[in-house]
Formats: C-alpha cells, structure tokens, sequence
C-alpha cells in the first residue's frame, strides 16, 4: 500500500474516522490494528517478522528494567535483543548477497555450482523497525527511557503506520510518551489537521510531480545495458537529477509521514534539512537522513569511542559508520563503496580543513560567494557518490565518472538532445518549475522560515485555496495512473 | 466546547463538497471531449426532457443528426451512441436513458448484433463510460463488463488521462465538440463501391453467442418501463472485396440482421433493415461515405431526413 495509491488514501480516511470517534481508551489499538493491517498489505507473512522483533525487544525492555542490580545479566539480555534482531536483518537482507558474493567467488576458481543462491524475498521497511527495536532496547539498558509495560503500545510504538516502512527511524523517549498520552491530544484541532495535510500534500509534491519525472531521464541514462551511450554533460544532467529524485523520494515519503502523523497529532522527527544546501560532507549527514545519522552516531560511532581515543582511531570509526550506512541502504558493494566514499570524504575534509584554513583561509574568508561555493562544491561531489548509490555496479560507476569527467559535451544543453531522454520539452518544464518550488522550499528552512506555519497564519479561505491549488497541481502534473508503473519509494528497499 | 467541534465539522463537510467540486471539474476537463462529450452532456439535460434517445455504436451517431432533426421536423431527441459501444453496453445505456430521460422510444441501431462481442477492448469501453455520471446503471455495467483489477480506472478516469494537460485545448474548456443533443458530423469524403445486398430477406442466421439474449434484454427493459423500442440497422459495406471469403461474410452478417427481424417480430418491435431500402434512400456513393462503414455529413442528412420522412423516427 503506497502512499501515493488510492488504498492508501481510503485505508488513511478509514483510520481517521476510527481515531477520531472511538473512545480515547482504545485509540492506540485501533492505530495498532490499522498499522498491522498496512504492513500485511504488502505481504500477510511480513507479520510474524514485524511481531517477533516486537516480542523481543519489549521482553527485553521488560527484564532489563526489572533486573537493574543484575548487571551482567542485562548486558546478557542486551546483547540477545541485539543479536535476534540483527539475524533477522542479516538472514532476510544480507544472506543472499553473501552467497552470491561466495558464488562469484567460487566461479573464479570454477566451481561457482556449489553456492545455489537462496530465494529471500527482503520484507519492507526491516531495516527501519529493526534498528527502532534495538535502539529502544538500548536505551532501556542505558536508562534513558523507562521500559513501556503494555505490550500493544509497544507494539505500536514499533509499527506505527506512518513511519513503519521507510521511517523516520523513532526514538523512544520522543514516540512513546505521545502515544502514552494520546488520551490528552485533541483530536478536532483544526490548525493541526491543516497543518499536518499541507506537509502531506507537500510530499505528494515532491513524490509524484519532481521524483518520479526526473526518474524517467534517469532511469534512461543509468540503465545497466545501454549507459555507455549516453556521455558527459547528459551523465551529469542524469546523475544531478539522480540527487534530487532521491532527495525528493525519501524526503517526500517522510513529508507524508510526519504529515499523516500530524494529523492525528503525534509529532515525529524531521528527518531533513535542506540537505543541498550543506557546506560539507559533515554538514550534508547532519541534515540528511536525520535519523539515521543519529541512530550510528549515538548507537554505533560512541560505543566505538567517538572521536575521545585520537585521531586515528576517530577516523577509523568514521569509516566503520560510513561503511556499515552504506551496507544498511543496501546488500551490494555499490552500497558499501558508496559509504565508503562519503566515509573518505568526511575524513579527508577533516584532515585538510586545518591546513586549507592556514594556507587558503584569506582567498576563502567567510562571504557568500563562498558559501555559495562551497555548497555548490558539496552538492557535486555528494552527486559523484550518489552514481554509486545509483549504478548497478562498481564498474558502472567508473564508467560513468570516467564520463562525465572525460568528456566535453556542452551543447547538449543546446541541440534539444536532452529532450531525447524520456521527458519531452513540456515535462522537462514542469520538473524545472517544481525544483525551482523545492529550492524555495528548502531556502526557507534554511532562514529558519516555516511554510506551512506561515501559511496557517492566514485567514481561513487562503488556506483552503493553497490546499485546493496543492491537490489539483498534484492530481493534473503527478505521474501517477495506469501508465504509470507505480515506482515504490526508493527507500522502501532498505 | 461542543460548539467548537461542531463549527469545525461543518466546516470541513464544506471543505470536501468544494474539494468535490474542484475534482468533478478537473474530471470533466481532462475527459476526451470527442467521446466523453455524448455522455457528459445527456447527464447535463433537464430531466425528462427528450421524447426519443438514440442507442448503438459509431454507425448510429454517423447515421442520424438530432439537432437536424430538431431543427427540419421538430423532434426532440438525443444521440447516446458512442464508438465501441457492443450491444451489452447499450442495454446500460438504454438503463440510463430510462432512469434520466424516461423518453416515449429509444432507437436502437444494431449492427453490432452480428460481430457478437461484449467489449472491444479497454480503450474503447472508456468511451462509453468516462463521461458518464456515476448511477445505477454504469455500476452494474462495470460490474458486468469490466476486469476487476481495471475497474478502478472506470471509476475514476482521471488516473488514465490527467497526462492530457500537455494538450488541452478550447474545446476541452467549453466542450463544444458534441453537439448539446449528443450529436456528431464525419466531414472527410471517400467514394466507394455499391453497397452489395447479397442475402434474401428470407435467409436466416442465428446471432453470434449472448447477442439474442442482451437484444431480449433490452426489449423487455423497455417494455418493463412502457418506452417504446425501435430497431434498425444502416446500411454499410460489411466486408469490402469480392473474393468468396468476403462475400460469404457479407452474406453471413445480412442474414444475422435478417434474423434480428424475428426477433423483432417475436417481441413485438418495429425493425427496419435498410440494406433493403437502399433504392429509396438513394445514396450517392461518390459524396455520402467518410469510409467504407460510416457516412460522412452529407449522407447523414439524408438518411436522418429519410427516417424521419418515413416516420421512422418521430
């Protein structure tokens, strides 16, 4: 059940209307009942997966709080809550990709028959309630939080709908006490329902009208066979539109996330902040994917030792985060490599921002031209490593860097050419128009301007008129219907 | 408290009947007016307000001009005939004409009688479906007639051809390509050969499976609701070529629509096969055809003003 289908829309009404008019007591059910029910739209068997690392961490909340003298026995617990769940990560996610790296490399000495690859089909959105799961067993263990006793609560702190298949990932101590007080929300505030349906609306935006047209040219530049024909400025043209349709995919399924939740009136994590609009790789993850940064900073690079054990070592366990968020998007080397590469880039920023501000540091004072370049600096280089991400191959990747630095092809921008990838002139404006809109959009958040709260502060009728011109853009420029192939969330996959 | 709630509850019924409305309006602009417009604008008459309603397929709309008909004999009627329209969908269409119209007869041109299919294809079927309103008889039509996993796009044919605003046009805003009584005009211009009758009035041939069955049907939905049922089928080139292949289908299909005339006579129906009234009719086969099976403007002035001399159509 995508979010950009009408099984969404109608199963999202339907939740509405029981939140709003059941009894205040049963309301967390109801929204447990209907999260299950979404997750099983997908796969009825993806169930027992989503229970038993429900079962597991709450149990391990449970013990962990009850046995705070027994130390040993907590770390004992900690750690098989940690295990059971990581298994289930790499059994469904990581077991297939290891036996086809053995098989490849078994075939290298001629005996690649004796690795068959298993069939597993990779449930939706596990790596996401995994990690909550764990990060929730950690935080008890820590005493961050207090263990939640009633069981379908958990659960449903776990599986809550609107951010069960691609997140944002959820902390405990911000989730679960919403969902503890959820007696006290005031389910008919009429500013919040708005509030929540433009940031819906919002990410239907950035969804159906700029991910899912600039898709159509990149997917036509990246394709795996016939790439090598296209060279250059096209590669970079693709390779740029590649950073913004996976901008406006994820960030457009967590906008309908936290504008779904908002509107029943829970508040979840805002898991982007104007990412392009970052001045280095450091700022770039600090701004992208929230969540997730936070997730290894606090759950992985800290247990590491941070940055407190030398400069070595605090590179060493960048790379390890680096290396293992690659792995988390997804079970290939391109995946890895791409963590890698961002690892490489974060250490070296690191590395040479002393000596750059020694040596440099008068040519580049702060100024907005330099701002500016140094935005536009990171912005590309975060595009060289999203071909990476992009490619179905490392090779792939070489082969198209080698292009699009080797060769020199401006007037493509100029000879129509670019209309030849998939989009015709019409198109292409409609993408250029909604980017300039998300430029805006993301400038805002950048001056520290919200706009929808500048929006909710006008009088009724011109809030209604943004809501009515946002759901016709939509319905006439979304790419959506039956020619359509509904394109999942890119996210969905990890 | 409690008035607050309230406020907020009407305000938003008033907010999603506006929201209705924008997409009623985003619906209608979007649907293809060269086919959609028949029904989109029967839905727009007042009510009870057409004596007789026109059924079939392109050869009834290529065949008869209502607002001619209007205009020269003052006969009120309205050309619910689409392209594709098979002889199930216009048994709905006739539903539809009965709960919005209740017209005193409908006339009902069957040539599809012979070619025995419930549908064509999709494409075709959106023709007859996506300009009509949302009533009795297009759900069970859909119900009928369409796969389950397409009857979403039916419902809501917004999904299938909101990609059309890269080339809306005036008509799409005014909708101006149907004519207010349903009517439409093939212009082009093609000579053709004669019109052979190759079947004795005589011959019989049974109709292709289901088709007797869904000509019952409408018989008796209309004589259920006391609306008057004429049939009869325009002459046309059936198979163009005189090897023995083609003629025998020629053949083949006359006796079917000498058959439809039993049928007729067994319910009780007027039936006009014109394949036999083609001397009176006089057609000129160098200034009447668009093509091989449909007429052009000027052969549709002179079947209708034909028809209506007759007192076929009254």
């Amino acid at each position: 059940m995508l979010f950009h289908s009408l099984q969404f829309l109608i199963f999202f009404i339907i939740t509405l209307l029981g939140y709003f008019f059941l009894p205040k007591k049963v309301r967390y059910l109801w929204l447990l009942v209907a999260s299950y029910y979404f997750y099983a739209s997908w796969n009825v068997k993806y169930l027992a997966l989503l229970f038993s690392s429900t079962l597991v961490s709450y149990l391990a909340g449970v013990f962990l709080q009850k046995w705070q003298e027994r130390e040993k026995a907590r770390r004992w617990i900690l750690a098989l809550a940690i295990f059971l769940n990581l298994s289930l990560l790499c059994y469904f996610k990581y077991f297939g990709f290891l036996a086809q790296t053995l098989q490849k490399m078994l075939s290298l000495l001629g005996r690649g028959e004796l690795i068959s690859l298993p069939d597993i089909l990779l449930p939706m959105g596990i790596s996401f309630y995994l990690f909550q799961s764990m990060g929730y067993a950690v935080d008890v263990y820590r005493g961050t939080v207090p263990a939640e006793k009633n069981f379908f609560r958990y659960a449903l702190f776990l599986s809550f709908f609107p951010q069960l298949v691609a997140g944002p990932i959820e902390r405990a101590e911000r989730l679960l006490p919403q969902l503890r007080n959820m007696e006290e929300i005031n389910v008919w505030d009429s500013k919040r329902i708005q509030k929540g349906a433009l940031i819906m609306l919002y990410g239907y935006f950035m969804k159906m009208i700029i991910a899912d047209r600039a898709a159509v040219i990149v997917d036509t530049v990246f394709d795996p066979i016939t790439y090598v024909n296209y060279l250059g400025l096209t590669t970079w043209v693709a390779a740029i539109l590649f950073s913004i349709q996976i901008y406006c995919d994820f960030a457009g399924y967590t906008y309908i996330a936290i504008g779904a939740a908002k509107v029943m009136g829970f508040d979840l994590i805002q898991n982007f902040h104007a990412p392009y609009l970052s001045r280095s790789i450091k700022e770039f993850w600090d701004r992208w994917h929230i969540s997730l940064s936070k997730w290894f900073r606090d759950y992985l690079y800290f247990p590491l030792g941070g940055s407190r054990k030398g400069k070595l070592r605090k590179f060493i366990n960048i790379m390890i985060v680096f290396l293992l968020s690659g792995l988390w998007h997804g079970a290939g080397w391109h995946f890895v490599f791409w963590g890698g590469m961002h690892g490489a880039l974060r250490i070296l920023e690191e590395w040479l921002s002393p000596a750059c501000n020694k040596y440099l540091g008068k040519w580049f004072q702060d100024s907005f031209a330099v701002r500016f370049l140094r935005r536009i600096v990171t912005f590309l280089l975060v595009t060289m490593a999203w071909v990476a991400f992009r490619a179905s191959s490392i090779r792939q990747t070489f082969d198209l860097w080698k292009s699009m630095l080797g060769t020199f092809n401006p007037w493509v921008l100029f000879d129509q050419s670019l209309y030849g990838l998939g989009l015709d002139e019409k198109e292409v404006r409609v993408l250029l128009i909604g980017i300039a809109f998300m430029i805006l959009v993301d400038l805002s958040l950048q001056w520290k301007k919200n706009l929808a709260d500048a929006i909710l502060r006008q009088p009724i009728w011109f809030r209604w008129l943004v809501l009515y011109v946002g759901i016709a853009v939509i319905l006439i420029f979304g790419v959506y219907g039956a020619q359509y192939d509904a394109a999942d969330f890119i996210y969905f996959q990890f | 408290m409690r008035k607050k709630v309230v406020r907020n509850a009407l305000l938003f019924l008033l907010f999603m009947a506006l929201l209705g409305l924008e997409l009623i309006w985003i619906d209608r602009l979007f649907l293809l007016k060269e086919t959609g417009g028949v029904q989109l604008h029967f839905s727009q008459l007042r009510r009870n307000s057409v004596d007789t309603v026109f059924i079939g397929n392109s050869h009834q709309y290529c065949s008869i001009d209502p607002d001619l008909l209007y205009d020269e004999f003052g006969i009120n009627t309205y050309m619910l005939a689409t392209s594709g329209q098979t002889l199930p969908m216009s048994y709905y269409a006739a539903m539809e004409a009965i709960a919005y119209q209740h017209p005193k007869r409908i006339i009902f041109e069957v040539c599809y009688a012979a070619n025995g299919l419930i549908t064509i294809n999709n494409e075709m079927s959106h023709y007859f479906f996506d300009g009509m309103p949302l009533c009795k008889a297009k759900k069970l039509a859909i119900d009928e007639l369409i796969e389950k996993e397409d009857q979403i796009y039916f419902y809501l044919p917004l999904g299938l051809y909101h990609g059309r605003w890269k080339e809306l046009r005036q008509v799409d805003f005014l909708n101006d390509e149907v004519s207010k009584r349903g009517g439409q005009k093939a212009d082009n211009m093609v000579s053709i050969h004669d019109i052979a009758v190759l079947a004795d009035p005589s011959e019989k041939e049974e109709l292709p499976e289901h088709m007797e069955e869904w000509l019952e049907k409408i018989a008796t939905l209309c004589q259920e609701n006391q609306v008057e049922l004429i049939l009869y089928v325009a002459p046309y080139i059936v198979s163009d070529g005189e090897d023995a292949e083609n003629i025998e289908s020629t053949k083949r299909v006359q006796r079917i629509f000498n058959t439809v005339g039993d049928i007729a006579s067994r319910n009780g129906l007027e039936y006009h096969n014109l394949f036999y009234e083609l001397d009176e009719i006089g057609f000129d086969q160098e200034t009447d055809w668009a093509d091989t099976q449909h007429l052009n403007q000027n052969g549709q002035a002179k079947l209708t003003r034909y028809m209506a001399q007759k007192g076929y159509i009254r």
